[in-house]
């Protein structure tokens, strides 16, 4: 057999490194440089500086702020675990009803329209709120304040519990319950099987789990702007600069500090997840506990965290009904007409939404499988590069990716502010780790056997990928482009400083009611993004032919 | 999958349409505001300015000062904007070097006090800065009258303020009593009060019964009355300022000729009429009466408020704030 001269890969590659030069390394070369330049100032070889960096050294709220985003990211990590591996365990091990409805009713906190979750927070548990004023006056409890590190964690917790729960319930549901069998029947008790069997088989997923969570918090500025009060984190710092103080720099290099705590996360990850141990096997049962004790307390367990975790939402849809709101504890008027009057605000914007994002959604599946592909597969020396320069925008903060943008494409040579691409590519940017992530994963458990099959068939590289790898991968995909989808749907941070008029988006719709005071019309917005987004998850599952869990494996 | 790649093939091409649609409208006449009032206010704007100019767009895009100024700092070698509307007078005695000076027809209607002496900015609102008290938490005549007492000990855990470092309204209330009284007493406020991170909080959560007391703009406070909250406004009897906000045009802005048009506009008495009317403010203007509702000028100590020295004392308050701030 004769090697052919095999075009396709060659492009596929050089297109990708194109890519991720341009549009994740050169706008993170920009972070660096404001970082180093001086307040006001244009960057130049003369002038480089690490003034930014000093208050970290000097300031103590500069420390305390550091402390405080590793305290509250690290116990809302912790919280989180809590929250979901008992309930993973459960949807996974104990026959119990509603699962698909539990499964969709997970992803919800995930995909909370911007700010107005938080201040839902405050009506419900502030010092006056619904729950805190109806506790007080039937039993006299005083709950405690939300104000602060507890109610940071608290909240953080909820929001982002369902990474984990998703992923662990995904990792039980793929593992054959007959090794837990086989131990109990050895005459193992069930604590013991737990111990030495359960847990170890699913620890990496809680650990990739964990790892999210604690990222996904370290970048929150939602939560600590509106429930922190004075308790200060590294993201309400880096606003803090921009807002306060006009500066830039003094903020990217908050957000660099910011990265390499994250980066210390992600190699404790790299680590955990290297003893992954095989166990996924493509005949897994469901054998699960029917006993009514396990059920009930199940059930209790989950649907008291559901709950908990969509009270905010809950909060939100009743604030969308309420044309009357004042000193009440609930509303004193109710109707549709929050809705009628954000009508044709909903339409215009969430077309722009729903293009912006499914551009964005595309470039990451088709980024995210080639890269992911060269880097399972390929003996690229630089690997490790390629995996830095795609987590690394994740972990910045939007407003801070936002910043990148401006400052690398508003000059010669590539000028994209005032247009739809800028969005499109910042959306990819913070993004594309999400399917690099899931894509990696899945190639690595295809067996590169069948692509050797194919290949001595006579296909091509491309074809080979289309009839074999492609389909094979699919559903990791599609559940990753989801996700992708549906967190940008309520994306604000970068788009409030790269959106144009022509291209205004839903949330920067929801900013706006926000931004005027008028938290009804607001919530009838997020609900109908939400509702949106519930719609476009289930009609992805429901396309599928498979529930969330599998989707989110 | 061929329906899938058709599909795409759509969705890409409607949005390079959408773009280059984009760039038709750009080419009629145009002007991009970047707004930071209320979308309703500034939608009475849109619609009056288009009807005494047709075929004009106004392209609005809404942020915080903060993003909006960021965004107008970063895109100033190639600026998108034409005209800032709306942030504290201070927020552009910052940054001067990004705006252009423009003698408007309207600047006769402006106090010297009230536009930049280059025409970077005229007066758009102006406000006084007061104490808003929930009644039902704490009665009036229990309520501190003026910003020394803010200092006493009565009122530990009892304040609401915005952090001045992120909130202009915020950092003029702390320029204000330090320039009246002195870092000492500030300091002990600062101890006294809980800092939020938005000028919203500050006064939302009064409202809502979260805290007694809060530092906010007084229109901020009548607005909470008429939705139906039990609160009422103290203008501290040491004296207030008031602190203005403007508007200004953005020096190489890419519609120059429209941006000075719309910038006549919102300075003339027909907007300024809409923004007492809507949104209970009072205007910079000479000829506007201010909103019903709020407490007379006459009624009130009247101090002046130096928005040089705010600007040019910002970094320095702000990093005293913070070492205050972190001994907390």
């Amino acid at each position: 057999m004769t090697a052919r001269y095999e075009l396709a890969p060659i492009i596929a590659g050089v297109l990708a490194i194109a890519a991720a030069t341009i549009f994740l390394g050169y706008p993170l070369a920009h972070v660096v440089i404001n970082a180093v330049t001086p307040h006001g100032q244009d960057p130049a070889l003369g002038n480089l500086t690490v003034r930014n960096f000093e208050r970290f050294f000097i300031s103590a709220s500069y420390q305390r702020a550091l402390w405080n985003s590793v305290v509250s990211s690290g116990g809302a990590t912790l919280l989180a675990a809590a929250f979901a591996v008992p309930m993973a365990y459960t949807v996974a091990r104990v026959d119990i009803a509603w699962r698909p409805l539990i499964l969709a009713l997970s992803v919800v906190p995930l995909i909370a329209p911007p700010f107005i979750g938080a201040y839902a927070w405050i009506m419900l548990l502030g010092n006056n709120g619904m729950i805190t004023q109806t506790i007080l006056s039937i039993f006299g409890w005083r709950l405690p304040s939300i104000y602060g590190a507890f109610g940071v964690i608290v909240a953080l917790a909820l929001s982002y519990f369902p990474y984990i729960f998703l992923i662990v319930q995904g990792a039980l549901a793929a593992t054959d319950p007959a090794i837990e069998e086989a131990a109990s029947m050895a005459g193992a008790s069930r604590a013991r099987v737990l111990r030495t069997i359960t847990i170890p088989m699913i620890a990496p997923a809680i650990g990739a789990g964990m790892m999210l969570v604690f990222i996904k918090a370290l970048g929150d500025f939602g939560v600590p702007s509106i429930l922190g009060g004075e308790y200060q984190v590294l993201p309400t710092l880096i606003y803090y600069q921009i807002h306060g103080f006009f500066n830039l720099n003094t903020g990217s290099a908050i957000a660099i500090v910011n990265l390499l705590l994250t980066i210390l996360a992600l190699a404790i990850l790299s680590a955990i997840s290297r003893r992954q141990v095989a166990t996924l096997s493509g005949t897994a049962r469901a054998t699960r506990l029917t006993s009514p004790a396990a059920r009930l307390a199940g059930n209790t367990y989950i649907w008291l965290v559901l709950i908990l975790s969509l009270l905010p939402q809950a909060m939100v849809l009743l604030y969308s009904f309420a044309e009357r709101w004042g000193d009440t504890l609930l509303p004193s008027v109710y109707g549709f007409d929050n809705y009628r009057r954000v009508f044709g605000e909903a339409l215009a914007t969430t077309w722009n939404t729903v293009l912006l994002s499914g551009a964005a959604t595309i470039a990451c599946l088709a980024f995210g499988t080639i890269t992911a592909y060269a880097t399972v597969r390929g003996k690229a020396v630089a690997r490790w590069a390629l995996d830095l320069t795609i987590m690394l925008p994740f972990v910045l903060p939007g407003l801070v990716v936002g910043v990148a943008y401006l400052s690398a494409f508003n000059d010669p040579p590539i000028v994209l502010t005032g247009t739809a691409a800028i969005l499109v590519f910042a959306y990819f940017t913070r993004r594309v780790a999400f399917i690099f992530r899931s894509a990696a994963a899945a190639i690595g458990q295809v067996d590169n056997k069948l692509e050797e099959a194919s290949s001595i068939c006579g296909a091509t590289w491309g074809a080979t990928m289309r009839r074999v790898m492609v389909p094979l991968i699919g559903p990791a995909l599609i559940a990753g482009g989801v996700l992708v989808f549906a967190t940008l749907i309520g994306e604000i941070s970068a788009t409030v400083l790269l959106y144009s008029a022509q291209w205004k988006t839903i949330s920067i719709a929801i900013y706006e009611l926000v931004n005027a005071n008028d938290l009804a019309k607001a919530s009838a917005l997020g609900t109908l993004c939400n509702a949106l987004t519930l719609f476009l998850v289930l009609l992805a599952s429901g396309l599928l032919g498979r529930n969330m869990s599998e989707m989110f494996r | 999958m061929s329906r899938h790649a058709h599909w795409l093939k759509n969705a890409l091409a409607g949005a390079a349409l959408a773009a280059l649609s984009a760039t038709g409208a750009l080419a009629a006449d145009t002007v991009v505001v970047y707004n930071t009032i209320s979308t309703k206010v500034m939608q009475a704007y849109v619609d009056a300015f288009q009807k005494q100019n047709p075929g004009t767009t106004v392209q609005v895009v809404s942020g915080g000062s903060g993003e909006l100024l960021t965004r107008i700092r970063a895109e100033r070698n190639n600026p998108r904007g034409d005209v800032f509307v709306g942030p504290d007078a201070d927020v552009f005695d910052v940054a001067l070097d990004l705006f252009e000076g423009y003698k408007s027809p309207e600047a006769s209607a402006f106090s010297a006090d009230a536009q930049h002496k280059d025409g970077k900015y005229y007066g758009f609102s102006t406000n006084f800065q007061a104490f808003i008290v929930n009644t039902k938490m704490m009665p009036l005549d229990k309520a501190p009258k003026t910003w020394t007492d803010l200092a006493k000990p009565e009122f530990k855990g009892k304040i609401l303020m915005a952090n001045p470092a992120q909130s202009g309204s915020a950092y003029s209330q702390m320029h204000q009593i330090v320039k009246m009284h002195g870092w000492d007493v500030m300091e002990k406020i600062i101890a006294n009060a809980t800092f939020v991170p938005s000028s919203k909080l500050a006064f939302q959560n009064v409202a809502k019964g979260e805290m007694p007391i809060g530092l906010t703009s007084e229109f901020n406070i009548l607005q909470s009355k008429e939705e139906g909250f039990a609160v009422e406004a103290v203008y501290p009897a040491d004296g207030t300022a008031l602190i203005i906000d403007a508007n200004g045009i953005i020096k190489g802005g890419p519609n120059p000729a429209t941006a000075k048009k719309f910038l006549d506009f919102i300075s003339s008495k027909q907007a300024h009429e809409i923004l007492v009317q809507v949104d209970k403010r009072r205007s910079a203007r000479k000829d506007v009466a201010p909103p019903p509702g709020l407490t007379p000028v006459s009624a009130i100590k009247v101090v002046a408020y130096d928005t040089v020295s705010a600007a040019t004392d910002r970094t320095k308050s702000l990093e005293t704030f913070d070492k205050y701030f972190s001994r907390k």
